[in-house]
């Protein structure tokens, strides 16, 4: 049971990851991509983080890719009017970044075979909570702090069209 | 785990599945009779006695009725929108308890499908998913109807999204813990249910649980004066209904994490669980009823004043004076 379902979601990541790029229409890419978001979270919650699991629905499913989607309709760019991609370096420099993590992530999974199993707390709220209140506290303020800025900086852009008023 | 307990749980699941099913076709005719009492007429007493066949009824002239695709439509995204909707809204089924656990042919059972230790979260993130059906039906359809309809309706979900879950926080940060059993559990009696100690959260729960469900005095994006019917303008048959089933399971959905975070869940005196849980849940889909035949719809910039200047700032209000209250009293 368990196998058929990390399958069918890991296809689901894989496979909706893939179509993003396909797809010349941006609002077709836009749903692979939350087909491949909830792919990740189903994962997530088969390894018992339940909680970033749920984080990950929450935030990238129910409410980033939901301004993404929002742009995309209200932009309408047809896919005849992109024309063909004439930037051939990005092509190359994607290779050489897929190809380094790549190699990254192999390295990762043998580490992480020779790593302890979880212990039952693990990925919960309560065990999240306490290593960002006390080891990463700092981090996580900043990190707070940071996008605290970026919501000001976006309120203020947003109105400067209403003549300073 | 052996075959006999599996099977066991796929029965829960589609036990629950076709109680939902059945208690949204009944919400229907619930409110149809209501409203009708409302306004001192008779509704729908043609199609069985008293007309309790009417939900059965409409099912079978849906279905029969002409499937229309517009031209110019996306087929494939106008297609998938309803499923789109249906399938958030029975998801969230899965972590609500509605019973203890209970003895079956001699296999212990719990009252939920799955017990979660985050199922607050999980009700959240799926319903939060539910957006995207307005947005692509509204899109979709190619019609300015359908696309103002399913931009209101997304603004208003994002907007009150907030409000709803800051109503909660009070009600985690009272019983410090995300499970719904656990939150169940720890209102036992009457006096311990978490309405008393959050009379704020539950109202504002209240007013945000109705705008997520585009249920009037909210239902901007059906406000058939301005808008036709919004993003499902086009829609017809089967699609439209599905569209429908959707509006009443989320309708249920909410109801039932009233009932469980605010109403003490299935716990109550002489009745066993599953009816008390029941009874909450219709008590509080009477509510949502009754507000609509009673309260006038908004303006769209009422609702959005609404949304951001008043129930924002009570809701971080009401997480910073019960944090403040526990942290006094030496909570956890």
């Amino acid at each position: 049971m368990h196998t058929f379902v990390f399958f069918v979601a890991a296809g689901m990541a894989l496979v909706g990851s893939t179509l993003v790029f396909v797809f010349r229409n941006t609002v077709y890419s836009v749903v692979s991509l939350i087909t491949a978001l909830t792919g990740v979270a189903v994962l997530f919650f088969q390894l018992d983080a339940a909680f970033i699991g749920a984080l990950q629905i929450i935030l990238y499913a129910g409410a980033i890719l939901v301004l993404f989607l929002f742009v995309v309709m209200l932009l309408n760019v047809h896919s005849d009017e992109m024309g063909p991609d004439r930037r051939k370096f990005q092509k190359v420099l994607a290779m050489v970044v897929g190809a380094v993590l790549f190699g990254y992530l192999m390295t990762l999974g043998g580490a992480l075979r020779s790593a302890d199993p979880p212990t039952s707390e693990f990925g919960s709220a309560r065990s999240l909570a306490e290593v960002f209140f006390s080891r990463h506290v700092l981090a996580f303020e900043l990190t707070s702090f940071l996008l605290l800025a970026a919501m000001i900086g976006a309120v203020l852009l947003a109105r400067r069209g209403e003549g300073d008023a | 785990m052996d075959l006999i307990a599996f099977a066991l749980v796929l029965g829960k699941i589609v036990v629950s599945l076709v109680v939902l099913l059945t208690l949204c076709a009944y919400t229907t005719l619930l409110e149809r009779k209501l409203v009708a009492r409302f306004q001192t007429r008779i509704g729908p007493n043609r199609a069985g006695p008293k007309g309790l066949l009417q939900p059965l009824a409409d099912l079978v002239k849906l279905i029969f009725k002409e499937d229309l695709v517009p031209s110019g439509a996306n087929r494939l995204l106008f297609t998938m929108a309803p499923l789109m909707a249906f399938i958030p809204a029975f998801l969230a089924v899965a972590v609500i308890p509605w019973s203890g656990s209970f003895t079956l042919w001699g296999y212990q059972l719990d009252g939920v499908i799955s017990d979660l230790n985050i199922g607050l979260l999980f009700i959240l993130g799926v319903s939060s998913l539910g957006v995207y059906s307005l947005v692509l039906a509204g899109w979709a359809s190619n019609s300015k109807y359908s696309l103002l309809g399913g931009l209101r309706s997304s603004a208003q979900m994002i907007s009150y999204e907030v409000g709803l879950g800051l109503s909660l926080v009070g009600v985690l940060l009272l019983s410090g813990s995300l499970s719904l059993t656990e939150i169940v559990a720890q209102q036992a009696t009457v006096a311990d249910w978490f309405i008393w100690k959050q009379p704020l959260g539950f109202l504002l729960y209240l007013i945000c649980g109705v705008a997520e469900t585009n249920r009037a005095p909210f239902d901007l994006a059906e406000c058939e004066n301005e808008l036709v019917a919004g993003y499902h303008t086009e829609y017809s048959s089967i699609k439209f209904a599905m569209f429908y089933v959707a509006e009443y399971a989320n309708m249920v959905t909410i109801s039932a994490v009233a009932t469980t975070l605010f109403l003490g869940g299935w716990n109550g005196p002489w009745l066993p669980p599953l009816a008390w849980f029941f009874i909450k849940v219709l008590a509080f889909l009477f509510v949502y009823i009754w507000l609509r035949a009673t309260l006038p719809r908004l303006r769209y910039d009422q609702l959005m004043k609404f949304g951001w200047l008043v129930l924002l700032p009570a809701g971080l209000f009401n997480v910073m004076a019960t944090a403040a209250i526990s942290a006094w009293s030496g909570g956890n």
